[in-house]
């Protein structure tokens, strides 16, 4: 144990010692939270939005309702179609909403409806109005279904199941409001620096852990590692060192951003113990990835080169470098076979739902997986390299 | 094998082989309480494998190896404790300075406190790095680097230190200062294993010396005695003025003169004893009306060994 600390200690006084990695550790990081954060609009909460309901019936009310409290979208009642269109090329409006006539009638009779979004596709705002209906669609076709379905098993009316789906859907909902304080959540995300601060620890504790990888190649190929074996210390104190070096440069990396953020860009992290587990598992996955690419490396220069667009390349993949709500869903999916993605959205729920550790747990047991699997394997990798 | 009074290592029956080749072969040696083994081969011959199966770096296929008493193996801490070992490559963080190279491997050796603090100042004035400790060690010049690598082997007071061609790459001044700062070790009653394919520095620093080729040990022992193992003479070579084809034949019937030859006005007299060949040399030399130039006497080294035992030079 005392070896293991000896040599943690010891690569942590390199990494702190090297000027030109610090930049990136204690100064990039700032910069860019700045200028995207500047760059990004102020306040996401107020998009405005018009709404146009041709169909009348139940089900086109039902839906303007729900639209209507969400509280991402301001939303204007529109009477005509081409009012709307000219509003959204004009930048009025960043998007419209048509809930066409005969949905209701559609839906009862068990067809597909379809919700027509008029927005400029390349307008990112739009992406969030998207989103934000896609989430409300979805919730109102749940409640739909369960009626359609209640009423084909001849179990009363659709009038009357629509009602009792919506009476349990309300009941559900209410209980989520309850113990999330939505009220409180949406005071903890002002500003985008609420988005782009966990997107950059995100980003550069994963950068700046591959990167580092460069020292692990360095002690195997001065003979360090060499060296080391050939005195008391164990084979296994020695992988616990480099990797808890690793480990440690990631969670005051992210503290760094964490605190500067809290107190220059007024950023709300919220729940401190859901926090605290993204951070450390986050550490770990870097940890675990840093380690790897310099078990494998044969040179310094080829964990930079290997590792600065692996970073980069997952990072944009999983959300850290722009919201995942703005690509396609299968870019979606896919985006979720990288880490990223799952820090991502627990930082999301975190920050922007008032989520705490029991809202982000799936998030959390996919992170500690990657976490162990990239740490087993750098570890067995490491220990046939480090004497190679 | 030779056996030796209080052995600090014994191993034998040394075996590794990497894929198809064998890379050491059945070798076995001890070395005594203060005594300086030397392992002597070209590049190789097995000269690093054997060392880090001693050291505890490699498990050997076959054989064993004890030190100190304790039986070595790459788990083993207590047995590698007892050792301190100085690789081929400068193996020190270049971004610490030598000080702190120095306090870094105490603390693996689990050394700590005032203890750690004063050897490490009595292992850097031994080598000469005391006004140069606090400086980073990438700005240190070759021969710097190789003391203090060789410092970082001796912190924690070893039983046995091994060196692994630790004048690979030195100028000769700095090659000077290393090969007496390990007489001084070897002096001061520290055993030393020392592998190397210099002739000259196993002949300078070694009590015996071990010839390795092709993985396994081929001859053991001092100087003399491997002189001796083979037969090989000294030869004294003669330049001059004169009848030398007549001075050769007349030099042939002495008793002192094993071969005369003559090769481009030199006479190569080989000799069983150098310093009582020499007398009636010269004197049959003037008996010859000779006008003697010069006279060299070349005595038997390692290299010529070597030579006699594999059938090449130990730089091929």
């Amino acid at each position: 144990m005392r070896s293991a600390l000896s040599i943690s200690r010891t690569e942590l006084t390199r990494v702190f010692r090297d000027r030109v990695g610090l930049f990136f550790v204690f100064v990039l990081p700032f910069v860019i939270i700045f200028l995207v954060g500047t760059a990004f609009p102020a306040d996401v909460t107020s998009l405005p939005v018009a709404l146009l309901d041709e169909d009348g019936g139940s089900v086109g009310t039902d839906l303007t309702e729900a639209i209507e409290e969400d509280q991402v979208l301001e939303i204007s009642e529109y009477s005509d179609e081409s009012d709307i269109a000219r509003d959204v090329q004009l930048g009025d409006l960043a998007a419209g909403i048509v809930i066409p006539s005969g949905t209701t009638s559609r839906v009862q009779r068990g067809e597909t409806a379809t919700i027509e979004l008029l927005a400029d596709p390349a307008s990112s705002a739009a992406s969030v109005v998207r989103a934000s209906l896609e989430a409300t669609v979805q919730q109102q076709s749940e409640v739909l279904s369960a009626a359609l379905f209640a009423t084909e098993q001849g179990v009363g009316d659709y009038e009357r199941n629509m009602l009792t789906a919506f009476d349990v859907s309300t009941t559900i909902t209410h209980t989520k409001v309850a113990t999330t304080k939505a009220g409180e959540a949406s005071e903890t995300n002002p500003s985008s620096f609420a988005f782009v601060a966990p997107a950059q620890l995100t980003l550069f504790v994963f950068i700046n852990s591959l990167a580092i990888g460069a020292t692990l190649v360095e002690i195997r190929k001065l003979g360090l590692a060499r060296r080391i074996y050939a005195g008391p210390t164990r084979m296994t104190s020695m992988v616990e060192g480099l990797t808890s070096s690793r480990l440690f440069f990631a969670l005051i990396q992210s503290a760094i951003i964490i605190v500067v953020s809290l107190v220059v860009f007024d950023v709300s992290w919220g729940d401190p113990l859901a926090v605290a587990a993204i951070v450390l598992l986050w550490g770990l996955v870097s940890a675990g990835a840093g380690v790897l690419i310099g078990a494998v490396a044969s040179t310094p220069e080829q964990t930079q080169a290997i590792g600065i667009p692996l970073a980069i390349g997952m990072s944009m993949l999983g959300g850290a470098m722009w919201p995942l709500f703005l690509v396609p869903p299968v870019m979606r999916v896919i985006g979720h076979l990288v880490p990223q993605a799952w820090a991502m959205d627990a930082w999301t729920t975190v920050l922007f739902d008032g989520g705490s550790i029991s809202d982000i747990w799936i998030d959390l047991a996919v992170l500690a997986g990657f976490a162990a699997v990239l740490i087993a394997l750098s570890v067995w990798l490491l220990r046939r390299a480090l004497l190679r | 094998m030779v056996s030796v009074k209080t052995p600090v290592v014994q191993c034998s029956g040394l075996q590794k082989t990497f894929g198809d080749r064998r890379a050491v072969d059945d070798v076995g040696f001890e070395i005594a309480e203060g005594e300086t083994y030397g392992l002597l081969g070209p590049n190789g011959a097995g000269k690093t494998t054997t060392i880090s199966m001693v050291c505890g770096l490699l498990e050997p296929e076959v054989g064993t190896t004890t030190v100190a008493g304790l039986a070595m193996g790459t788990r083993n801490a207590e047995a590698k404790a007892q050792i301190g070992f100085v690789p081929q490559e400068v193996a020190l963080y270049p971004d610490l300075t030598g000080r702190e190279n120095l306090r870094f491997f105490g603390r693996l050796q689990h050394m700590e406190g005032k203890r750690l603090k004063s050897r490490v100042e009595e292992v850097l004035d031994l080598v000469g790095l005391v006004e140069r400790a606090d400086e980073r060690t990438d700005a240190y010049s070759g021969g710097m680097k190789r003391r203090c690598n060789i410092a970082a082997g001796l912190l924690h007071e070893p039983k046995l230190l091994i060196l692994d061609e630790p004048t690979v790459g030195v100028d000769p001044q700095s090659r000077h200062a290393i090969l007496e700062s390990i007489e001084t070790l070897g002096g001061a009653g520290l055993s030393v294993l020392y592998t190397t394919h210099y002739m000259e520095e196993a002949e300078r620093l070694c009590d015996r010396v071990g010839i390795i080729d092709e993985g396994r040990i081929i001859a053991e022992g001092t100087k003399r005695e491997l002189v001796e193992l083979v037969g090989e003479n000294a030869h004294v070579r003669l330049t001059g003025a004169g009848d030398l084809p007549g001075f050769a034949d007349r030099a042939r019937s002495l008793a002192v003169v094993e071969r005369a030859d003559l090769a481009d006005g030199v006479v190569d007299l080989e000799v069983s004893d150098a310093s009582r060949a020499l007398a009636p040399i010269i004197e049959t030399a003037e008996g010859s009306a000779l006008d003697i130039r010069s006279v060299d006497v070349v005595e038997p080294d390692l290299e010529s060994v070597f030579l006699r035992l594999t059938g090449k030079a130990l730089r091929d």
